[in-house]
């Protein structure tokens, strides 16, 4: 499902003369559809950047990447958004919720974006917020909203549309441990119906994962399959 | 910590578009500072040679004998003394058609004591270029009356002095004679440059002169004439006397004259209503000026909360490691100070310059030259402290409107501005509440400096509330749209949502924006309309009622000759409309002591009053009832109460209600009416107005003349020929060209207007950068927001549709709450001031609708053009 091959980005540095530094080098996996990926590394190991390549929001300088078959540096600017609305949902770790729009309406946002009717968009996104457990908060702002409920807003949101891929960065990062439990509970649900990328340094989160990709220096260190029952070579 | 070199590394990012506020208001103010200094110093150098003496008595009846003996004492010995009489007449050209209404001046020996005062030959150069005469006319003007040109085998000619316009305007040709009254003049000269014709902008006609002992000859200074008695005084030859010893001096003076009516004034006190005019004038443009002002004080705070959000970090670390918020502070306070004295340096010499272009504007409002060369450095001076301390008051606003520099803010950002309220500490409320109090005393200040009076600081909190009423009017036309859109459906209504949901972010400031350009759309839409609903008014074709003459000081026996000339000139459709005038003094309102300004003065003025059966057509009753048209006063009502009918404006100014008693003063004959209804009046119709109307009869016995107005003169050739037979056979009424009249109070519209105009577009243009930092203010959270719902799958079109709609939402809601209530206000003002009804909306007004909306639309679209680029990269990056 998705595919990544020689995957390689560097940035150029600005100096006298100015020079390039690799963050990723020859990467290649894949993932195939409904797998629970952690992606881990310390920092500065290119966990983000390798993130951002999958889901199409960084360009490769070097290397591809595939998902569903499509490849996404073969597509045009408008056509990867519109990719991105059908196929991905996104967590993050500041939540990035609309300030603007109530909880309800930052749900529904996906699913207007994909010309569904607006009665039906309410109808999916009430039954998710629902299913977060925030059904009384749905005409809230933001502002009015726990960091905990701001972060499972925005997995109602990543999910209403139903991704096939969905990309988590450090989604737990900023939250108690109680609220990370619900969230990652909430996550680790869609194991089976959805790819889920996640970035983190939870070893919960990890730890519960079928896959854990570590990074080290932009490469790959380890790539290691977790069973249901504990962890296999 | 070093604030010159942090400005010059980071190129001054950001700092641009305040400074370029600032600088506006400080060319606003330096223009209009210097312009009105320069026009006071014009005033008060011209002052003496204005007034052509150094003290004056101005009576509306001749001054008796023994009270002029009196004065002429109090001044002195020594004192060089003349006597004026100034009137209102027609002149006509013998034996031809050609008449005009004129300001005559008839003048004593020696007078103009001072001032300008040249004289060309009657034939001299026709073609314009100046020669002065080879005597110097200064010295003694006189001496071109006293040499006439020719002779006649008879008797020579009174000599005459006149302007340039006359002579066009009656096509007169050499040798021709004028006629003035019953007297024939001889042009001996003509006026080519004169400081003594004050207030010339107002001025009914073109001014002559004639030596003052040729005027019993024309028949022209009656008792019931309207003629000003002017007596001058002034220093014996080769002295001169200080201001105080001159007030000493008309204080004394005043004491010999009996009649109140009579006044004394120093020469600085002279043409009182000029200095009410450019008082009037200078208050507004202050007024506008300290608005600009305000705009540009906000746009630096708003500025330096932008400055402060994008340096956060930077700010935050300083305090991490140490760096005190006192200290911190003086850096801050430092670089607003290189920022003002900066942008204020850039305002006050644009300001100069701009500045050149408002007496050019002015040029003809006011008799005397206001000079354009000379810079007022002095002006500039003032403009830039204030912009400078305008700059270091606003920044420091702006910046206790933000916690800044927490450490904490290092360890929890939240990368798209949550709109969490923030947790305000009691030292940061102490400061807003301190800078606050400064900030409002500075504008006060402003205020009572650029008014030098009340009025300023009462505008100042005025345009405070005016502020916090447009931004709540905002936000409700803002919350109802999007109650409006919330129901519809698809992209396009995806857009809209959007675009009108992200109004609201942080706390709705969009609208404070607008509210910026909607206070200035106000001042210029106003402006607008109430220059173009009075030039409406004056410019209107004639209409069947509308009179195209007025006639004032007929005599009882002249009315019938006046109908029987309007019958002899063969003017069918002509119709006559007169108005019994009765002089009475108020002597007391209900019986008691004058309770306002307004009323004291009333009462020392000479009062008009009339007797009428009905209203006129643009008369409205606003309180009371009209008595009926039959009835009449009783006989022996001039020691009994009579029903009035007064004035709105006036009933107001003086304090006077339905019921209460006015009692009257006729030639020491008392009357008594109580008054019954108020009435609204349309002043600039023309038409024999009054402020107080009485019921018919209550006049009876009272000595009175005529006054009348005459429509339906269709033909040019009736017109002329009605004024020719009128010039004629009653020389000694004043005839008024209602259509010339209106011509000059258009002009006197137009300059007045164009002046207020210019500055009335430095505040729209300090509204539009307003616009732009405020936009600017909420660019990092837009830039966010864009690549957020760029990672969504919001395609571009999508984002720039919602963007637009944002703006345009703003622009459109700017312009039109902006146009709207400039269209009350002029309405408002022209019914209350002029009793004209309300102008329809205009194309000027539809262009500055247009424009402001472009504005806002194009400030925020510049100002946001980066979140347009930002790519949803970024915002991943920043998690």
């Amino acid at each position: 499902m998705i595919q990544a091959q020689n995957l390689g980005r560097s940035f150029l540095l600005e100096g006298n003369p100015p020079s390039l530094l690799p963050v990723l080098k020859n990467v290649s996996f894949e993932i195939p559809e409904g797998q629970c990926v952690a992606l881990l590394g310390p920092s500065g190991s290119g966990k983000s950047t390798l993130l951002a390549l999958l889901a199409g929001l960084d360009s490769a300088t070097e290397g591809s990447v595939s998902l569903n078959g499509t490849k996404l540096d073969t597509l045009s600017s408008d056509d990867l958004t519109e990719f991105r609305a059908k196929n991905l949902g996104f967590v993050f770790q500041a939540y990035h919720l609309i300030p603007t729009l109530t909880a309800l309406e930052n749900v529904m946002l996906p699913l207007e974006l994909q010309d569904v009717p607006r009665a039906e968009c309410r109808k999916r996104a009430e039954a998710w917020l629902k299913r977060v457990g925030l059904d009384t908060r749905m005409d809230h702002l933001p502002r009015q909203l726990s960091g905990g409920e701001q972060q499972r807003v925005a997995v109602a949101r990543a999910l209403v549309a139903e991704p096939r891929i969905v990309f988590a960065d450090e989604p737990t990062g900023n939250l108690d441990s109680v609220n990370a439990a619900k969230v990652t509970e909430l996550l680790l649900s869609l194991r089976g119906r959805c790819a889920l990328v996640l970035v983190t340094h939870d070893a919960t989160l990890a730890g519960q994962a079928d896959r854990v990709l570590r990074l080290r220096d932009g490469e790959v260190e380890s790539d290691t399959l977790h069973t249901p029952a504990g962890a296999r070579p | 910590m070093r604030p010159w070199a942090e400005i010059r590394r980071t190129r001054a990012e950001g700092l641009r578009i305040p400074a370029l506020c600032l600088a506006v208001a400080v060319a606003a103010m330096t223009a209009t500072r210097g312009f009105e200094q320069q026009s006071a110093q014009a005033l008060g150098r011209e002052a003496r040679g204005l007034a052509g003496a150094d003290l004056e008595v101005t009576s509306p009846r001749p001054l008796p004998e023994a009270e002029l003996q009196c004065a002429k004492a109090a001044a002195g010995a020594g004192w060089r003394h003349a006597s004026l009489r100034d009137f209102l007449s027609m002149a006509a050209i013998p034996g031809t058609p050609r008449s005009r209404l004129v300001e005559v001046r008839a003048w004593g020996e020696g007078y103009p004591f001072y001032g300008k005062f040249v004289t060309l030959g009657a034939e001299d150069n026709k073609s314009g270029a100046s020669q002065p005469l080879k005597n110097d006319p200064k010295k003694n003007p006189h001496a071109r009356l006293k040499k006439p040109t020719r002779s006649s085998p008879t008797a020579p000619l009174p000599p005459l002095l006149t302007q340039d316009d006359l002579l066009a305007q009656l096509d007169w040709k050499p040798g021709e004679a004028f006629q003035l009254g019953k007297q024939k003049f001889q042009l001996q000269g003509r006026v080519s440059d004169e400081t003594t014709t004050a207030g010339s902008a107002f001025a009914l006609g073109p001014r002559v002169w004639i030596p003052l002992k040729d005027l019993p000859s024309t028949g022209l200074a009656g008792p019931e004439s309207r003629v000003r008695y002017r007596e001058v005084f002034a220093t014996p030859l080769g002295l001169s006397a200080t201001d105080s010893e001159l007030t000493e001096k008309r204080a004394v003076i005043q004491k010999c004259l009996k009649d109140p009516a009579s006044q004394a004034r120093t020469y600085r006190e002279a043409s009182p209503q000029l200095r009410g005019f450019f008082k009037r004038l200078s208050e507004f443009l202050g007024l506008l000026s300290l608005l600009v002002a305000l705009l540009g004080g906000t746009g630096i705070a708003f500025a330096m909360r932008v400055k402060l959000q994008a340096e956060e970090k930077t700010l935050a670390i300083l305090s991490c490691l140490g760096a005190s918020r006192k200290r911190i502070g003086r850096t801050l306070f430092q670089k607003a100070l290189i920022l003002g004295v900066f942008s204020s340096t850039l305002g006050a010499l644009s300001g100069l310059v701009l500045g050149q272009a408002l007496p050019r504007l002015a040029r003809g409002l006011f008799p005397f030259q206001v000079s354009e060369s000379p810079l007022s450095f002095w002006a500039a001076g003032e403009a830039w402290a204030t912009g400078v301390a305008l700059c270091l008051v606003f920044s420091a606003l702006g910046q206790t409107t933000l916690p800044w520099g927490k450490p904490l803010s290092l360890l929890r950002e939240d990368a798209l501005g949550s709109d969490e309220p923030e947790k305000t500490s009691r030292t940061l409320l102490w400061q807003r509440f301190q800078v606050g109090g400064l900030t409002l005393g500075l504008l006060l200040l402003l205020g009572f400096r650029q008014t030098q009076n009340w009025v300023g600081p009462a505008a100042v909190t005025s345009l405070l509330g005016i502020g916090a009423i447009l931004h709540s009017l905002l936000f409700l036309a803002l919350g109802f749209l999007e109650k409006l859109t919330s129901r519809w459906d698809g992209r396009t209504s995806l857009a809209v949502r959007l675009g009108l949901r992200h109004l609201w972010r942080q706390k709705g400031r969009s609208a404070l924006a607008a509210s910026f350009l909607t206070l200035a759309t106000l001042l210029v839409g106003s402006m607008l309309q109430l220059r173009s609903a009075m030039l409406q008014e004056l410019e209107a074709p004639q209409g069947a009622e509308r009179p195209q003459f007025f006639l004032i000081d007929l005599g009882d026996e002249d009315r019938p000759q006046v109908e029987s000339l309007i019958q002899k000139i063969g003017a069918k459709a002509a119709s006559l409309r007169f108005s019994k005038l009765v002089p009475a003094r108020l002597r007391s309102i209900n019986d008691s002591a004058p309770r306002t300004q307004e009323d004291a003065e009333n009462r020392s003025r000479e009062f008009r009053l009339t007797e009428r059966a009905t209203l006129y057509s643009s008369e409205r009753i606003t309180r009371g009832r009209f008595w009926q048209p039959n009835s009449r006063a009783d006989e022996s009502s001039v020691n009994t109460e009579v029903e009035a009918s007064i004035e709105a404006q006036w009933a107001e100014r003086s304090g006077v209600g339905l019921g209460d008693i006015l009692k009257f003063e006729i030639q020491g004959v008392s009357l008594s009416a109580r008054v019954t209804s108020i009435r609204t009046v349309q002043w600039a119709r023309f038409e024999p107005n009054f402020f107080v109307v009485l019921q018919p009869g209550a006049l009876e016995g009272a000595p009175f003349s005529w006054i009348a107005s005459a429509s339906g003169l269709d033909q040019p050739e009736s017109r002329q020929n009605f004024q020719r037979e009128m010039a004629k056979n009653i020389p000694t009424a004043t005839l008024i060209d209602v259509q010339d009249a209106s011509k000059k109070l258009a002009l006197l519209v137009r300059k007045i207007e164009a002046v207020v105009r210019f500055v009335s577009l430095f505040s729209w243009l300090t509204g539009s950068l307003g616009v732009a930092l405020i936009a600017l203010e909420s660019a990092r959270h837009r830039a966010r927001e864009m690549a957020l719902l760029g990672i969504l799958g919001a395609k571009k079109t999508l984002i720039t549709r919602a963007l637009r709609v944002e703006f345009g939402v703003l622009g459109v809601t700017a312009a039109g709450v902006g146009t709207a209530l400039s269209s009350l206000v002029a309405g408002a003002l022209l019914a209350r001031q002029f009793g004209l009804p309300a102008p329809a909306p205009d194309a000027a007004l539809a262009a500055l609708g247009v424009l402001t909306a472009l504005g806002v639309v194009l400030a925020s679209t510049w100002a946001s053009r980066r979140s347009l680029k930002e790519s949803p990269l970024s915002l991943f990056r920043s998690s």
